[in-house]
């Protein structure tokens, strides 16, 4: 069965050996493009290689094979798309025959996490807001709003105190709010996490897009709301010089959104370029 | 037709894969060049490796690496038990699959 050990050909000309790793490369583009590991497109591309120069020594005996002898064995090999039918074919298929006890992909579980967590963030800001906004009446915590004062000597009444500085609304803080306010940091960790934990899992686990998601939403969230701080900044020592207040709002608020869109596209692109590709 | 015996050969690549290592490690090119020996089922390498490669990650197979004379080191695939156990699933499998069509066939009118 062991092929024939035929001496190794001379090192390939720059030519030769130029085309043969181009040719190397397009495969690994694809398989990188298919969602390959690293660690597979390295086995595939060594095997490859391999095969390839074997083939060419068993050509040309002991003499270094020419471009044209390469380019004309490649023409008989697999063209690189080929390996992208065959990732999906062989990704889709994790057996040719199916047994019972094999698992399905599931849902990256960081990611589902950090979709939890963003919604827990929206309620918490919720009820933050409310509860600096509400105030409760004085005659709710107290019997009596109007208290005699014996050190200035006359009857003062009570200010109403806000719901967060109530017994309750700091518990509502603590369990509901916190956790939900330091959601930014968490959804975003998450996020990139389950990136990693999607990419390195071969198909075996799905969901990058809501990964790419939760790396992505609080981070332009926060660019966003700054950039729309310091254009307002701007905006307001403008006015105080311009007579032309409305008109230089309008200039003001396209250019922002032409900004707000740019940044958040390359952004977007970025991460899901990252996302897309195995590392 | 040929694209009905494309999806077939497609569907045992990984039986006659793991079977062409039944008896002895091979490496990926030595691998494809058994399998291509057989009559009737032609495979190339961007089956074969990709597929090296699942069953590697899937510790079906295991690999050694050795020198090669040619280029990068060769990886030499070896069954492990699990792998066995596989196949030998997958063989009677297969078995009871062959003799189901070749009854259906014989009694076909």
């Amino acid at each position: 069965m062991n092929a024939p050990d035929t001496p190794a050909p001379t090192d390939l000309d720059f030519e030769t050996r130029a085309r043969l790793e181009q040719h190397l490369d397009a495969v690994e583009d694809v398989l990188r493009r298919y969602q390959q590991p690293r660690s597979t497109r390295n086995a595939i591309v060594d095997e490859l290689e391999n095969q390839i120069r074997e083939s060419l020594a068993e050509r040309v005996q002991d003499r270094a094979p020419t471009l044209d002898e390469l380019n004309t064995l490649l023409t008989e090999m697999d063209p690189p798309e080929a390996y992208a039918r065959n990732s999906i074919d062989l990704a889709s298929l994790p057996s040719t025959f199916s047994f019972p006890g094999e698992d399905p992909p599931r849902f990256n579980r960081a990611t589902a996490a950090g979709l939890i967590w963003i919604g827990w963030w929206a309620l918490a800001s919720m009820f933050l807001m409310t509860l600096i906004a509400i105030e409760v009446a004085p005659e709710v915590t107290s019997p009596n709003p109007n208290v005699y004062n014996p050190h200035i000597n006359r009857v003062v009444e009570m200010q109403a105190t806000h719901a967060y500085q109530t017994w309750w609304g700091v518990l509502i803080i603590i369990f509901l709010c916190i956790p939900g306010l330091i959601a930014p940091v968490a959804t975003t960790i998450l996020g990139w996490l389950g990136i990693t934990q999607i990419q390195q899992s071969a198909d075996e686990q799905y969901g990058i897009g809501f990964a790419a998601f939760n790396a992505t939403f609080f981070p332009l969230l926060l660019t966003n709301a700054a950039t729309l701080v310091l254009v307002g900044g701007i905006f307001t020592s403008m006015v105080q010089r311009s007579d032309t207040a409305l008109l230089t709002l309008i200039i003001i608020s396209l250019l922002t959104l032409a900004l707000l869109v740019t940044i958040d596209r390359i952004a977007i692109r970025r991460v899901w370029n990252y996302a897309a590709r195995l590392s | 037709m040929k694209s009905w015996s494309a999806q077939l050969r497609k569907g045992l690549v990984e039986l006659a894969v793991l079977a062409a290592l039944r008896n002895e490690e091979a490496y990926g090119y030595q691998l494809l060049q058994k399998l291509n020996a057989l009559p009737a089922f032609s495979l190339t390498e961007s089956t074969v490796y990709p597929l090296l490669a699942r069953l590697t990650k899937d510790e079906l197979v295991s690999v050694r690496v050795g020198p090669s004379p040619h280029g990068p080191p060769r990886r030499y695939y070896q069954l492990t038990t699990a792998g066995q156990q596989h196949l030998d699933e997958m063989k009677t499998h297969w078995q009871q699959l062959t003799k189901s069509f070749d009854d259906l066939l014989e009694n076909a009118p």
